[in-house]
């Protein structure tokens, strides 16, 4: 039973440089909820990345029940089938693969939008994402 | 009444000079032009010292020199005496009339400071046989104060530059005594002073005879005594009001386009101190917002993982597969009594047991998703809601913020009209003149409010005083010895009230010929004749002048109108009284503007024609629109230039 969620030490920078600009309130986020939107950005550019080298990020037991919740189906939806629930480390990995990508995606994005559009833009984009799913 | 000569030796930088002035035409209208430092200014001192005595027109250099003219000075070789001397050459009242002032000093060869030794003052005229009479002390005074008073002088012997600055320093006291004096009242003031002492002295004498008059003439003399501090006080205060009451206008009119940056600034801290507070809320909306976009971005992203899971989950609790009912303790008991139910037996490391500890474990695996597939049904659902009311909650929080933001835009818009309302002002100046109006003010306002108990406390007094008078009458009355006395006492009364009366109306038609004239002659000498509506002198003989909208405007009007302002009212004072004396003055157009110097020029050609004027000129003052009136008409004209050494005025006679 892993003890705690990883990151690659090659992602830190990428961390870092959210933390730096400040998108959507990045610095005042702690690291779990740092790690769950680099996740889903992760998944919803479809973009996973093996761990090279792997550094603990948070302990698993932050996990709220949502939180558990969306890493969990996230597993289900890589896996294709409930049973990777019963390997919590195949779960966390699957999460921890997609954040690990989700952060260089978060980091680029941050690089090609005008300083300080970030968050509009972030905005734009769930607006649109949200009217698409109501 | 005119300067026939003026003669000075040893006079400053005039160490022999003589000017005549003679009367050539029509117009006794005399041109004195000279550089600065060339004599001007001491010219003018020179006829005060003589009359008077000093020389209130001094620069600051020139208090530093000796009045012996310097190079008389410095060529006296030997311990010798050496004189100064004035001598003005008037014709006075039909005769001819010489003051002269003379100091006598003593210069000692080493020393070349000269020490006063001896002052003369003497006036010699001619008597009824034409025989020459010199007169000194108090009675060469007297002749003075018929010449021109010494109280009166700066209306006569005047610095043009300095009638700029005259209705700043003249309060409507001073401008009420100056036609007081030039109008000769006062004539008819010594007569009210000396009925009312003849009648005192009627009062005095009878209280002699009888303590019960004395005990009330003396009460009477007591309030007459505080009534008369009373009316001292009234007008201190009345001056004091006055100055304030100029420095309110003065103030006011400065002020009149200027916004009251104190109050403009308050506003502005006070919207600066509005702005920041309502940019801590939009701040903190927009960090909710952030917070908002965050959470959903997570969840949003992750929706179609969470869709799936929510169908699988609802798929298996239909297929029954969750919640699982397996019950492990039947494998259980059979591992541990080695019996099955059907009572075979299993043997340890047997494939009975390995099938049943197989079986255990699939089950306890698929109890482990099942509690994890039923711990997420409740977060789905509660993050299924959260996204169906995200969209309403974040139209709520970007429209406050959005009304923040222009909240935020209006008080920064408003700042900024302050801050161009203000910007090109002196702040600290402009809140200088606020506060000193401010002060201003109160004192008018205080004064104003002493002066009416003070007026309040007379009225009582007058009051008393009559009641007293009375009494005093009726005592004097009931002894047959005082019948006369009483008599005469009541004639002195009345003909001081009748007398008193007439100073009044007096007093209030010349202050009204005064005005006609200033208001006429101010509106010919001004440029601008559509500016100004009115000139008045009020009841408390305060100047004031009325711009053509309306408002008083006295305290903003340029240096130059204020010198017309001046030069008119004194030119009234003049033609109202009546008082012939000659008129100098140095540097007469020095501040006023070349559009208005023509219509000067035409005044003092006017001027001339009745009285002498005598105009000493800065050469830069001397343009065309001056000479082309008065080089015709000028009696003689004058050049005067320092000798090479500086220490000696030559006079070079143009005309």
């Amino acid at each position: 039973m892993p003890d705690r969620l990883y990151i690659d030490k090659e992602d830190r920078p990428y961390y870092q440089k959210a933390v730096e600009e400040n998108v959507v309130n990045f610095k005042n986020k702690n690291q779990k909820e740092q790690f769950l939107l680099a996740m889903a950005i992760g998944f919803e550019n479809d973009q996973k990345r093996e761990l090279k080298s792997r550094d603990g990020f948070f302990f698993s037991n932050y996990l709220g029940a949502e939180d558990r919740t969306l890493i969990n189906a996230l597993a289900i939806h890589e896996h294709g089938s409930t049973d990777i629930l019963a390997s919590e480390k195949e779960v966390f990995d699957i999460a921890e693969q997609y954040a690990s990508a989700g952060i260089r995606i978060l980091a680029d994005s941050i690089d090609k939008v005008q300083f300080g559009k970030f968050d509009k833009m972030f905005e734009k984009d769930l607006v649109e994402m949200l009217n698409l799913n109501q | 009444m005119r300067i026939e000569r003026i003669d000075l030796k040893n006079y400053r930088q005039f160490r022999n000079v003589c000017v005549d002035f003679g009367k050539s035409a029509k117009e006794d209208l005399h041109v004195i032009v000279a550089d600065n430092g060339t004599g001007k200014t001491n010219l003018l001192n020179a006829i005060n010292w003589c009359l008077y005595g000093n020389e209130p027109h001094l620069s600051k250099d020139s208090q530093q020199l000796p009045r012996l003219n310097l190079n008389t000075l410095v060529q006296s070789i030997e311990e010798t005496k050496q004189t100064v001397s004035v001598e003005l050459v008037t014709e006075t009242e039909g005769n001819r009339i010489t003051f002269k002032r003379s100091e006598e000093y003593l210069v000692h060869r080493d020393s070349k400071q000269p020490v006063l030794h001896d002052i003369n003052f003497t006036v010699t005229y001619l008597d009824d046989k034409k025989n020459a009479k010199w007169v000194i002390d108090e009675e060469a005074t007297t002749y003075v104060g018929r010449f021109v008073p010494r109280d009166l002088r700066e209306f006569f012997f005047f610095d043009g530059e300095r009638l700029d600055t005259y209705f700043k320093s003249a309060t409507g006291q001073q401008i009420s005594n100056a036609i007081f004096r030039i109008s000769q009242i006062d004539t008819l003031n010594r007569i009210s002073e000396r009925l009312e002492n003849v009648v005192n002295d009627l009062k005095r004498d009878a209280g002699r005879r009888s303590p019960q008059i004395e005990e009330m003439r003396e009460a009477i003399e007591d309030k007459e005594k505080d009534r008369k501090e009373i009316l001292d006080q009234i007008v201190e205060l009345g001056a004091q009001k006055e100055e304030a009451r100029g420095n309110i206008d003065e103030l006011n009119e400065r002020l009149r386009n200027i916004p009251n940056i104190e109050a403009l600034q308050a506003e502005q801290t006070r919207l600066r101190d509005n702005s920041k507070k309502k940019e801590q809320v939009r701040n903190e909306k927009v960090t909710e917002k952030q917070n908002m976009l965050f959470e959903l971005g997570i969840l949003l992203k992750l929706y179609p993982t969470l869709q799936e899971s929510s169908q699988v989950i609802n798929d298996k609790v239909t297929n029954k597969e969750i919640p699982q009912t397996y019950d492990t303790r039947l494998l259980d008991d059979i591992l541990i009594t080695r019996y099955c139910i059907c009572t075979r037996r299993v043997e340890e490391g047997g494939a009975e047991e390995k099938h049943i500890k197989q079986l255990r474990a699939d089950i306890t695996s698929s109890s482990v998703i099942a509690k994890e597939l039923l711990q997420m049904i409740g977060p789905i659902e509660q993050m299924k809601k959260k996204i169906s009311t995200f969209k309403s909650s974040l139209e709520r929080i970007t429209k406050e913020i959005q009304l923040y933001e222009e909240e935020l835009n209006d008080i920064n818009l408003k700042i900024q009209s302050i801050d161009s309302q203000i910007g090109g002002y002196n702040v600290e100046h402009v809140k200088q003149w606020y506060s000193e109006l401010k002060r201003y003010q109160h004192i008018y306002d205080f004064n104003i409010e002493r002066i009416t108990n003070l007026k309040i406390a007379r009225e009582r007094l007058d009051k008393l005083i009559a009641d007293l008078d009375q009494d005093l009458n009726k005592g004097l009355l009931k002894e047959a010895a005082f019948q006369e006395v009483r008599h005469q006492i009541t004639f002195g009364n009345r003909a001081s009230g009748v007398v008193n009366n007439i100073v009044k109306i007096m007093m209030d038609r010349v202050r009204k010929a005064i005005e006609h004239e200033t208001r006429d002659s101010f509106f010919d000498l001004v440029w601008k004749k559509e500016t100004f509506k009115d000139v008045y002198i009020d009841e408390n003989y305060a100047l004031h002048l009325i711009h053509g909208l309306g408002y008083e405007c006295l305290g903003s009007i340029s240096a130059s109108e204020r010198q017309l302002l001046a030069l008119s009212f004194v030119i009234a004072l003049h033609k109202v009284s009546g008082f012939d004396s000659p008129i100098l003055v140095d540097t007469p157009v020095a501040r006023v503007s070349n559009e208005q110097r023509e219509n000067l020029g035409k005044t003092f050609y006017q001027i001339s024609r009745n009285k002498q004027l005598i105009l000493l000129f800065l050469p830069s003052e001397y343009t065309l629109e001056i000479s082309q009136n008065l080089d015709v008409c000028a009696s003689s004209m004058r050049k005067l230039r320092l000798t090479e050494d500086e220490r000696e005025i030559q006079m070079e006679v143009l005309r």
